[in-house]
């Protein structure tokens, strides 16, 4: 009797380690969705355009759009500004034939970026430069540009890649210009 | 609480947070040949190409081969200073700095061509993003820095015509980072996470995909 009852509470244990295991496993991976836990201070964020805004079609008012379906779909609110109070720049130049169109870096207000310190992916992020490769956007429909303007954004606040079509962050330019409900869900649980 | 619940409460506490770094890494950090020389890799890039498959590797590229590092260049720092006046403004009116984009250039020797118009014992310059900034190494997620004594197979675009980097007589970048295919004995190890890709085992699985490729695009082989 005794032994049976040693082996139902060892079974019990072993299994309630299996599940605090498994449980853990899956909160780590759910943290590879972000970058980091960093993020800007407030859903609130102003962004600035510079460089070239129109080349076989409109780079501006791409970026306008990428900017207002964040604002539509999410809790986040992107205001364009003209002035130097910018949260997200996007830059758009010639960076040659690399093999991205798109990069992003932040900085905590400390001056440190994600290139020199990568704890300042985990902190409260100051402004953040969203890069546009003219090299290949020169060519790019209109649905590419929004997709790249959106895709960075998501980026500047904190969403790491995801290897789904279906979300603005595939890390493959594409035509889609809308987020999926996990893209939502993700900015929604940080803003 | 005694012993016994502390000891219980300090293993599960160790179990929990031992699975959430697994479970990180796994996600973060899916196969790399390559040493992680950066907990976080520091840029993150929207690629040009979506060429995932070895067919499709195989039309948008000017070369496949196997091929060896044998020299990591220096690192070159393109468009440090934003041209644009606006922006240069806005810096200097806020006292914000901007990053430094780094490029390293390592070169590299053809050990078996697959396509393309190139011999074995050629060797040309393979650009990449990243490289070393005030001593702090600087990678792109899912395309750490080549090694010197790494191998690899590359699906290479030529861009000795690039007005911005293509200094080099022979100047090549691989489609993406799906399109390079690392080699650890005769092992292929991706950087990338494709989810559902086919298991491939070893390098003559892979020949064997670019021939089947081949053979179906009745592109010219070597």
């Amino acid at each position: 009797m005794t032994r049976f009852k040693n082996s139902v509470i060892f079974r019990r244990r072993t299994l309630v380690l299996v599940l605090v295991v498994l449980v853990g496993f899956t909160s780590g991976a759910w943290a590879a969705d972000y970058l980091g836990s960093g993020k800007h201070s407030s859903r609130f964020l102003n962004w600035n355009y510079f460089g070239v805004t129109s080349y076989n079609g409109s780079y501006i008012n791409r970026a306008t759009t990428a900017m207002s379906n964040w604002t539509n779909t999410t809790d986040l609110v992107m205001s364009k500004v003209s002035g130097s109070n910018w949260d997200i720049a996007f830059v758009t130049d010639n960076y040659g034939a690399v093999s991205w169109a798109g990069l992003a870096v932040c900085y905590n207000s400390s001056g440190q970026n994600w290139l020199n310190n990568s704890s300042v992916f985990n902190q409260t992020l100051a402004y953040c430069y969203a890069y546009n490769n003219r090299y290949y956007m020169d060519s790019s429909s209109s649905s590419q540009r929004i997709n790249l303007f959106m895709h960075e954004a998501g980026h500047c606040y904190s969403l790491a890649h995801r290897n789904f079509t279906s979300s603005i962050m595939y890390p493959y330019v594409q035509s889609l210009t809308t987020t999926n409900s996990k893209d939502r869900s993700l900015i929604n649980a940080r803003y | 609480m005694n012993r016994k619940s502390i000891l219980s409460l300090t293993t599960v506490v160790a179990a929990f947070s031992v699975a959430a770094l697994a479970g990180f890494l796994t996600v973060a950090h899916t196969s790399t040949s390559e040493p992680i020389l950066k907990a976080t890799p520091s840029l993150h890039a929207s690629w040009t190409s979506d060429a995932l498959t070895v067919g499709k590797q195989l039309m948008e590229s000017d070369l496949v081969a196997r091929v060896q590092v044998v020299e990591q260049g220096e690192t070159e720092v393109v468009l440090a200073l934003p041209r644009d006046r606006a922006l240069q403004r806005s810096i200097r009116e806020t006292g914000r700095r901007m990053p430094e984009i780094p490029f390293t250039r390592s070169q590299v020797e053809i050990l078996e061509v697959y396509s393309g118009n190139a011999q074995v014992g050629d060797r040309f310059e393979l650009l990449q993003t990243g490289g070393l900034v005030e001593g702090e190494l600087v990678q792109v997620a899912e395309d750490p820095l080549y090694q010197v004594g790494g191998e690899h197979v590359l699906f290479l675009k030529d861009i000795s015509a690039d007005t911005v980097h293509g200094a080099a007589a022979h100047l090549f970048r691989t489609l993406n980072p799906a399109s390079r295919y690392d080699l650890l004995g005769d092992q292929v190890v991706r950087t990338v996470d494709l989810g559902d890709e086919p298991a491939m085992l070893n390098l003559d699985g892979l020949v064997s995909q670019i021939r089947v490729a081949q053979t179906q695009s009745e592109l010219p082989t070597e």
